[in-house]
């Protein structure tokens, strides 16, 4: 006989089949849990094997999704939503009731946890139903039971051989295989239909086959060959290599959802999982997720705080994460399998309960109260709240409302719908214009180092999917306050072998987009500019290899007025080969000098920073320099590095000194240094800065384009795509990485419909990928061009902001 | 024989055909390979200490043993048909260990399985149904005369011996009180025969009525009565048949193989020593007809890199290639074939290769690429796993050291690396 004290873990165990063993679910195995094993006699009705049908066919344009919650354990209903002006519960919930002055207040009577502020976002934007005194009948108040109870989700009650969206898949045509996903380990019982059953999905990934290490994908492509012809030694071998490359076909279509990072904490990771799958748009309608640890009988401040503090932070990942396209799509919703006591124990923490507070959450949903908060008038300590609302009115609201009806099926008889449905499925839209914070104006300083992973405390190189948050706000002459992006120099250095790093702001989801990649140098540096994200931090995390990461400020961009971008047509400040600029001969070691950058080449007296890029031509030795603002101390930060013989440039925001030059200093060997001025930024010029999360431009990377060919110019269309407005804009910026160069080149872009500007933007080494910033005015077309000086060489190129005209 | 039937010969029923046997039977006829593979020792194996008693608390843990234990045996065993035989009883009377939760009690059935892999059917079954694990599993346990449970009987029936379709809801009726009365002591959790419980009324079982006791009504079942004692028989025949030879045997033939268990009054050794000199277990059919199940596919890989179940940990990956040995899916146990292959449970396997490739490639062992051309590399490491390749997979894999020596002008550390596990995963590799 099963333990009525069961923790919830083993409670989830239990009530979970490994998805992989496609016979293990069935009554027998209830009857044995439940130990009723005399009425065992009957063998579980087989399910077929798990097919290998992950995609079925995209959901249609009014399909609604769920996705489900499960707070696992028995969550706090009042201390969610908190009834801040009742007595009773200040009296009967004693230390654990939130102080009414720390609520986030909803209505008069009742408001939120103060850990959940994104929700309480959602709530003001009408977006969050919350239904009060859901339960059942007769609760026993085990975990298992109880929870097998709101799996199984049917009227008969009694032992459950199946759940609530199995049945509902029951419903469908025998070629939909694949509706419903459960991302974590194991499928849970609600999963489990008498006919058909959803799929598990690792949060952490494929078994095998979803790597994009190139000699991964080599190998791939090379066991999906053994299916390429029959091997003539009978069915089964070929039978086979068929499956062995669809494990490769699988995992490599599902790769993307998997991508890292993946936030460390459990339940944003799975949202983050279960946000991707929805975008991958697989045909799914139900995605199940799951937190365990809501069975505060002790110490439930310090235990829900942090708790709820994850649930928040996973339910902003997950919408920031969705699509908008999917967006009047989804609808969230939590379970969980009871409430707890109004009383508190004597270990401050709350015991099994009954009624308790859910959530549903999405555009579809019209916000408000629904149910309400059960009377605690009267309650003695060990009475429970009666409960007002059958949960399985939460599940026909959601079936009949969202899922396309058969609640009456689904559940075995008519529950009445609770009606927090404003409208069905893919009505509306959503999203649409930046908010009014992306807007901002340049404030130029003077270099300062952010983090260094060669220093205290990390002393150690950024491994592969490991990520570094770097505070970017109110350091290094950074104001803690009125930002909207930063400037960042990104420096990789000391690899064990390519290495590629993403910027992107803190909390958000990380872009598909390398900012600096570091081939064979000793290090490479390059300028990013970037959102600031939760807690004023950025994130930096390396895709392959190893290496330490620098991460240097040169710049912010604010919301009050300041300085604006005003792109020209670049030109060459400096040239120590030439004498251009007043210098001639290299730089030697520790030699330093001051370009005069205001009021030439169209530069302004008034200019604060200029946009640059410095590039080290035919460097002697292992060195680096830095670019600052004449007159000032030098700071220990650096612009660019670069390898004996290897030509290297970097994109730079520098701020002018007073005396109208920047300064510009080599630490190490000779080399000879070119300044290209590609803009600046002014007080009173047009163009405010306006960040985009990256969208790519162009990618010659498939095997089906072909690569820019020797001394070829490619116009690329940056004006009402991606993110940037159809008009408006004078310039963009640009991240631009090159894969495979054939020979060394140098690739210059520049304004569509002017005569190409002796300047270069990046100068890969043959077989060396190499990646920077660019920023660079439109065309009268809305275009820009890209040359490519020799040999062949794959291109891509995102666009990350634009300045506007 | 030839060395192909040999190598065939071997691969079904010693889980690869070791060069050492393969050169020790160069000259063998087909019946000399034969009995030498039945030459199994009659000195019982001992089970290891650790997991012939219950430990409280350290269940878990003595599975795990118990499953390193049992796959280190199919690889080192001189004779590894003991070892296959033992298995495919355990998937026949299945037990699990999820539900008996007992050590000893499971160990004792598979000790039970391996001794009298070899003997006559109807012993083994009269022995496997008083122990414990099968008491347990099948509810037997609760099988009493006030209160009958007709699990264990069905299945006796339905799973063990005849097969759906050949008996009636009644027969089931008579041959769950047969055995009512058998159970477990609650002290010492040995069998014990209580005669309170034991329903003593006359039953009719296959139109017979008299007081059969439940080891009595296996003896009627599989000697007295000639009928369902031959029904036994083909039943038997044909799941031996599907889990050493292939998936479409004609009726002919297992009426032929059944014969000679029925002749040899349930003796399995001559039964199984006529399937194996049969000339239709030399066909194509035959020879391209078996995937290797996961304990195979995993015994193989042991055998082939050297590494034993405590090294590689198979335990973690069989239940996700979907066989978990001790706790077989239901009392059906499992299937062949088309059972394994889909690409969840072939992932499994996939994650299995890589981790010992990770494990052969420590301090970069194993360069099977380094200093070779691409033709010396893959035949080198096909070689390594005793595969034949066909050409469709020779290609493939020198398709990629093509690719791989084209982007980078030396031979790096990924091609050896990749070689491993692709050769791992080769068709050629998960066929028995």
């Amino acid at each position: 006989m099963l333990d009525p004290d069961i923790s919830t873990h083993d409670a989830l165990r239990l009530l979970t089949v490994p998805d992989h063993d496609p016979l293990r679910m069935g009554r027998r195995r209830f009857l044995q849990l439940l130990g009723a094993g005399a009425a065992a006699g009957v063998v579980g009705g087989q399910l077929g094997g798990i097919g290998d049908v992950w995609a079925g066919t995209p959901v249609g344009p009014t399909d609604g999704i769920v996705v489900l919650i499960g707070l696992f354990g028995g969550l706090d209903g009042l201390n969610m939503v908190v009834p801040f002006t009742d007595a009773n519960y200040y009296a009967q919930h004693g230390s654990l009731a939130i102080p009414a002055a720390q609520v986030l207040p909803l209505t008069g009577q009742l408001g939120l946890n103060p850990r959940l502020p994104y929700l309480k976002t959602l709530y003001d934007r009408g977006e969050v139903a919350i239904v009060q005194g859901v339960g059942y009948a007769d609760p026993d108040l085990s975990h298992f039971t109880s929870m097998a109870t709101w799996m199984q989700g049917h009227a008969a009650g009694g032992t459950p051989t199946s759940g609530w969206v199995g049945r509902w898949l029951d419903g469908f045509a025998s070629d939909e295989l694949l509706r419903a996903v459960s991302v974590g380990q194991g499928l849970p019982l609600h999963l489990v239909g008498e006919a058909r059953r959803g799929m598990s999905v690792p949060q952490w990934g494929m078994a095998f086959g979803d790597g994009s290490d190139e000699h991964e994908l080599w190998m791939y492509d090379a066991m999906r060959d053994f299916a390429s012809a029959s091997a003539g030694r009978g069915a089964w071998h070929d039978i086979v290599a068929g499956t062995v490359k669809s494990v490769i076909d699988v995992g490599q279509e599902v790769a993307p959802v998997f991508a890292r990072p993946l936030p460390d904490n459990s339940l944003a990771q799975k949202l983050t999982v279960a946000a991707r799958l929805i975008n991958a748009d697989l045909g799914l309608r139900v995605v199940d997720t799951g937190h365990d640890g809501f069975d505060t009988h002790a110490n439930q401040p310090t235990e829900l705080n942090e708790l709820l503090t994850d649930l928040d932070a996973a339910l902003r990942l997950f919408f920031t994460t969705l699509d908008d396209r999917f967006r009047s799509r989804v609808t969230v919703m939590t379970y969980s399998e009871f409430g707890r006591t109004s009383w508190s124990n004597d270990s401050a923490g709350t015991d099994h309960g009954t009624s308790n507070n859910h959530f549903v959450i999405g555009a579809g949903v019209k916000g408000g109260f629904y149910g309400a908060q059960p009377s605690l008038a009267g309650l003695r300590r060990w009475d429970r709240m009666p409960f007002g609302v059958d949960f399985r009115s939460m599940y026909s609201t959601v079936i009949d409302g969202w899922l396309g009806g058969g609640s009456s099926t689904v559940l075995g008889a008519n529950y009445p719908t609770l009606g927090f449905f404003k409208q069905a499925p893919g009505v509306g839209t959503v999203g649409g214009s930046p908010p009014a914070a992306a807007l901002g104006d340049w404030v130029g300083i003077t270099p300062a180092r952010l983090y260094d992973s060669r220093r205290a405390p990390r002393l150690l190189p950024l491994g592969a999917g490991t990520s570094a948050e770097v505070q970017a706000l109110g350091v290094g002459g950074v104001p803690a306050s009125g930002v909207t992006a930063v400037a960042l120099n990104v420096t990789a250095v000391n690899g064990t072998g390519p290495s590629s790093f993403s910027v992107w702001p803190a909390g958000g989801a990380k872009p598909d987009v390398a900012n600096v990649t570091l081939g064979l140098n000793a290090a490479v540096a390059g300028l990013v500019t970037v959102p600031v994200g939760a807690g004023g931090r950025i994130e930096v995390t390396n895709d392959l290899g190893a290496a330490n990461c620098i991460v240097d400020v040169v710049g912010y961009f604010r919301t009050a007025a300041a300085n604006r971008l005003q792109s020209i047509t670049p030109f060459r400040a400096l040239d120590t080969r030439n004498g251009t600029g007043g210098r001639l001969g290299a730089l030697g070691p520790q030699g330093q000098y001051a370009v005069m950058v205001r009021g030439v080449g169209g530069v302004p007296a008034n200019a604060d920073s200029v946009v640059v890029n410095v590039t080290a031509v035919a460097p002697s030795a292992n060195g680096h320099l830095t670019v600052w603002p004449s007159g000032q101390a030098r700071p220990g930060t650096s612009t660019l590095n670069f390898t004996p013989g290897v030509t290297v440039p970097n994109l730079a925001f520098a701020k002018v000194g007073s005396d109208g030059r920047i300064a510009v200093f080599n630490v190490a060997g000779n080399t000879h240094v070119v300044i290209d001025v590609l803009g600046y930024f002014a007080g009173n010029a047009t163009g405010r800065f306006m960040p985009l999360t990256p969208a790519r431009l162009l990618d010659t990377t498939p095997d089906t384009v072909a690569p820019l060919g020797p001394a070829s110019t490619t116009a690329i269309v940056a004006r009402g795509v991606g993110g940037v407005p159809p008009t408006g804009v004078a310039a963009v910026a640009l991240s631009v990485s090159a894969r495979n160069p054939s020979a060394a080149t140098h690739l210059t872009l520049w304004p569509s419909g002017q005569a190409k500007p002796n300047a270069s933007n990046l100068n890969p080494r043959k077989g060396v990928d190499a990646s920077n910033m660019a920023i660079t005015r439109l065309g009268p077309d809305g275009k820009v061009n890209l040359y490519n000086l020799a040999g062949t060489i794959d291109v891509v190129v995102d666009v990350v902001g634009w300045f506007t005209s | 024989m030839e060395a192909v039937d040999l190598a065939h010969l071997l691969r079904r029923t010693e889980y690869v055909a070791k060069p050492a046997r393969m050169s020790a039977l160069a000259t063998a006829t087909r019946v000399q390979a034969v009995d030498s593979v039945l030459a199994v020792s009659p000195t019982p194996v001992a089970l290891p200490t650790y997991i012939d008693h219950d430990i409280s608390g350290e269940g878990y843990q003595q599975w795990v043993f118990a499953v390193q234990w049992w796959l280190d045996r199919m690889v080192d065993s001189p004779t590894p048909m003991q070892e296959r035989m033992t298995f495919f009883w355990h998937g026949h009377f299945c037990s699990s260990w999820d539900k008996v939760n007992s050590a000893r009690a499971m160990m004792a059935q598979n000790k039970l399985f391996r001794d009298q892999a070899f003997g006559n059917f109807r012993t083994l079954t009269k022995a496997m149904a008083v122990q414990p694990a099968m008491l347990w599993y099948l509810d037997n346990v609760e099988n009493v005369k006030s209160s009958p449970n007709q699990n264990f009987a069905r299945e006796l029936l339905e799973l063990f011996t005849l097969g759906v379709g050949n008996y009636t809801e009644d027969d089931v009726t008579a041959a769950a009180r047969a055995w009512t009365g058998h159970g477990i002591d609650g002290t010492t959790e040995n069998y014990v025969f209580r005669p309170t419980q034991h329903d003593n009324d006359p039953k009719t079982f296959m139109g017979v009525t008299r007081n059969f006791d439940g080891p009595a009504l296996v003896d009627f079942l599989l000697g007295e009565n000639a009928t369902t004692k031959l029904i036994a028989c083909k039943f038997l025949t044909r799941k031996l048949w599907l889990y050493f030879a292939h998936g479409t045997p004609s009726s002919v033939l297992i009426d032929e193989l059944a014969q000679v268990l029925f002749d040899n009054d349930m003796e399995i050794l001559p039964w199984v020593r006529a399937m194996l000199l049969h000339d239709e277990f030399y066909t194509d059919t035959a020879k391209q007809g078996m995937v290797r199940s996961p304990v195979e596919y995993v015994v193989a890989l042991m055998f082939q890199t050297g590494y034993r179940g405590a090294q590689l940990n198979p335990q973690w990956y069989v239940e996700g290639m979907g066989q978990v040995p001790f706790a077989p899916p239901n009392v059906a146990g499992w299937k062949h074939n088309g059972y394994w292959t889909n690409s969840s449970l072939f992932g499994a396997r996939a994650d299995f290769a890589r981790g010992i490739t990770w494990r052969m490639r420590q301090k970069d062992a194993n360069a099977v690429a380094e200093g070779r051309t691409p033709e010396q590399a893959v035949d080198f490491v096909a070689a390594m796993f005793g595969l034949d390749l066909s050409a469709t997979s020779r290609q493939a894999l020198l398709d990629y050291c093509a690719v791989q020596r084209v982007n980078q002008p030396w031979i790096g550390w990924w091609e050896s690396t990749n070689l491993l596990t692709m050769a791992m995963m080769t068709p050629e590799m998960h066929l028995a």
